[in-house]
């Protein structure tokens, strides 16, 4: 069996499969978690690291990877993002490692800055002992399967007939490929066939879904029991790394999420104009510092922006189906 | 053709009746007792009963658990803008709803709603929070909507930790008078963030909150622009339900 790699969100990932380990992103563990034992849902992996001593008044996704990881004893290394995330991974850090885990931390840099990034990628395939060309090898690999999520994109928003929720699943996937890149890739195969055969959907409202991943699970159904369906969803999009680059730097300076909101901004006003979006949901995890860059989200965009947060896994609150339905119906009603 | 509109908010469940243009009946009821008694069958489903014929509408939180037979549903947006247009007569206006739990800015441009917030989480900024602070100074919500004046405010952002910090304040020897204005100014602190986001020449005032002189005085003073309260401000949403 090969060697897991816990991650706390998307990191070069070429770099742990050119190893010949896998990468396991936590946050999908936690948020698809389906029982063990006596720990049945992902809400029961909150409770386990509250019972460990994490507070009330902390992220639940931090509470979740924690949860997680106790359910998942075979995952003993993780990879934490110490910059370029979330301010509370860099506390997860330290408990993990007094629970003898051993933490890699990996450190985007403050700025688009190249130097850094090549200094922190060198010593990131330091660790796990591997070359460029070894790991330039793996993401050329990894590539085509990318190429493949973008073609279930431009199905979601340009030929219409993948649902949000697909383009979620699918996107958010890629931070690390179901830790089984061929497996995946031949799913992805077997969707976008599938796929194909749909009529387009008419939805009346289109969004676009801003921010982190949902912790909810019904979110994207509701929005199209709703009549509006989202066709775009920007961080996992993002996850997919959106546009090629052989260069691994190059690469990953592109990718907006771990730097500042500013080019987030530009990247957001681009996909509102291609995909002739109406609104935008910036979804907000409660007692997240991503809560704060709500104030530029809402000045930028050129559309209605309706910030949603959420707490804890499940189904959506009723105050928040509240907020989605009257979101959808103004923009109706501005249509 | 008679019409039913009903408001199924948190706190209590506002049913108007309509007979061609005449509103021949309003009622507010409490919201558990309306849940208990008028919206339960025998299975403890919920499901409306005796409104006699006629088209029914609701709005609120309640209409997603409710089933009413043939029953329309509208969004709170909706229902509470279509409200404040026919009670105001007006089209470019800023809405403000404080409700049992939830507070609403709504900005309203040609007649339509092109923007909104609602509170976050806490229900810091809403009437809950008002009636909390009545039962720990004792004083009915009439008496406290009196108070315009001077007082301490609070600065717990959860209405529960208000409470604790409401009591330190009258450990510390402010006067009632004080402690009924300071409440009042805490929600008002509240609320104005969102008020300001989407700031019309003019602000219409409903939801159970407009019935407070004070909240309406303050919100004077602090915005300077003229504060609307409609006839029937706590109706708003049930009556946007029954115009078409």
């Amino acid at each position: 069996m090969k060697r897991k790699i816990g991650i706390t969100t998307t990191i070069p990932s070429e770099v742990i499969f050119a190893s010949g380990a896998v990468p396991v992103d936590l946050n999908n563990v936690f948020v698809n978690f389906k029982g063990k034992g006596d720990v049945k849902t992902p809400a029961d992996l909150i409770r386990i690291a509250e019972e460990d001593g994490l507070p009330r008044n902390i992220c639940s996704w931090i509470k979740g990877i924690y949860g997680a990881l106790k359910v998942n004893p075979d995952i003993q290394e993780v990879v934490v993002v110490v910059r370029g995330d979330c301010s509370n991974s860099v506390a997860l850090a330290d408990v993990l490692r007094s629970k003898k885990y051993k933490v890699i931390p990996f450190a985007y840099p403050d700025s688009k800055d190249g130097a850094s990034f090549t200094q922190e990628l060198n010593r990131f395939m330091k660790h796990f002992g591997v070359s460029r060309k070894e790991v330039d090898k793996k993401k050329a690999e990894l590539d085509k399967i990318r190429e493949k999520i973008f073609i279930l994109d431009e199905m979601t928003w340009r030929e219409n007939k993948v649902t949000g929720l697909e383009n979620h699943l699918y996107l958010v996937s890629t931070s690390d490929f179901e830790s089984d890149p061929p497996a995946f890739s031949e799913k992805v195969d077997h969707f976008l066939k599938k796929a194909s055969y749909r009529k387009p959907y008419t939805e009346k409202v289109r969004l676009a879904y801003v921010g982190v991943p949902p912790i909810v699970s019904d979110l994207y159904a509701y929005v199209e029991e709703l009549e509006g369906r989202v066709v775009y969803n920007e961080v996992q999009f993002q996850f997919s790394m959106c546009e090629l680059t052989d260069d691994i730097v190059e690469q990953y300076l592109m990718y907006t999420y771990p730097y500042d909101v500013f080019g987030r901004v530009v990247d957001i006003k681009e996909e509102i104009e291609e995909r002739q979006i109406d609104g935008v949901i910036h979804y907000l995890q409660s007692f997240c510092h991503h809560q704060i860059e709500d104030m530029i989200l809402q000045k930028e965009l050129p559309v209605p922006v309706l910030a949603l947060e959420c707490d804890q896994p499940g189904h959506l609150e009723l105050r928040n189906k509240l907020r989605l339905e009257a979101f959808v119906n103004m923009l109706k009603e501005k249509k | 053709m008679m019409r039913i509109g009903i408001d199924l908010g948190s706190r209590s469940v506002k049913v108007i009746k309509k007979e061609g243009d005449q509103i021949v009946a309003k009622e507010v009821f409490d919201s558990f007792q309306f849940y208990t008694n008028f919206l339960k069958d025998s299975t403890g489903k919920h499901i409306l009963k005796n409104v006699g014929s006629g088209e029914v509408v609701i709005t609120g939180y309640g209409k997603f658990s409710s089933k009413v037979e043939g029953a329309n549903k509208i969004s709170e947006v909706e229902a509470h803008v279509r409200g404040a247009k026919h009670q105001t007569g007006l089209t470019d206006f800023t809405l403000l709803d404080i409700g049992g739990q939830d507070t609403k800015v709504i900005k309203v441009e040609g007649g339509q709603a092109i923007n909104f917030t609602m509170n976050d989480k806490c229900a810091a900024g809403s009437g809950r929070f008002l009636e909390n602070m009545c039962k720990i100074l004792d004083v009915s919500m009439e008496e406290l909507s009196k108070h315009a004046g001077e007082g301490p405010t609070l600065s717990s952002t959860c209405a529960i930790f208000a409470e604790s910090e409401l009591i330190a304040k009258i450990i510390d020897g402010y006067s009632l008078d004080e402690l009924c204005a300071g409440v009042n100014r805490t929600l008002i602190l509240r609320t104005l963030p969102m008020i300001k986001r989407h700031l019309e020449e003019k602000l219409v005032f409903v939801g159970g909150g407009a019935k407070s002189p004070a909240i309406k005085q303050m919100l004077e003073q602090e915005l300077k622009i003229p504060v609307i309260i409609p006839r029937e401000p706590q109706f708003n949403g049930a009556l946007g339900c029954v115009l078409s």
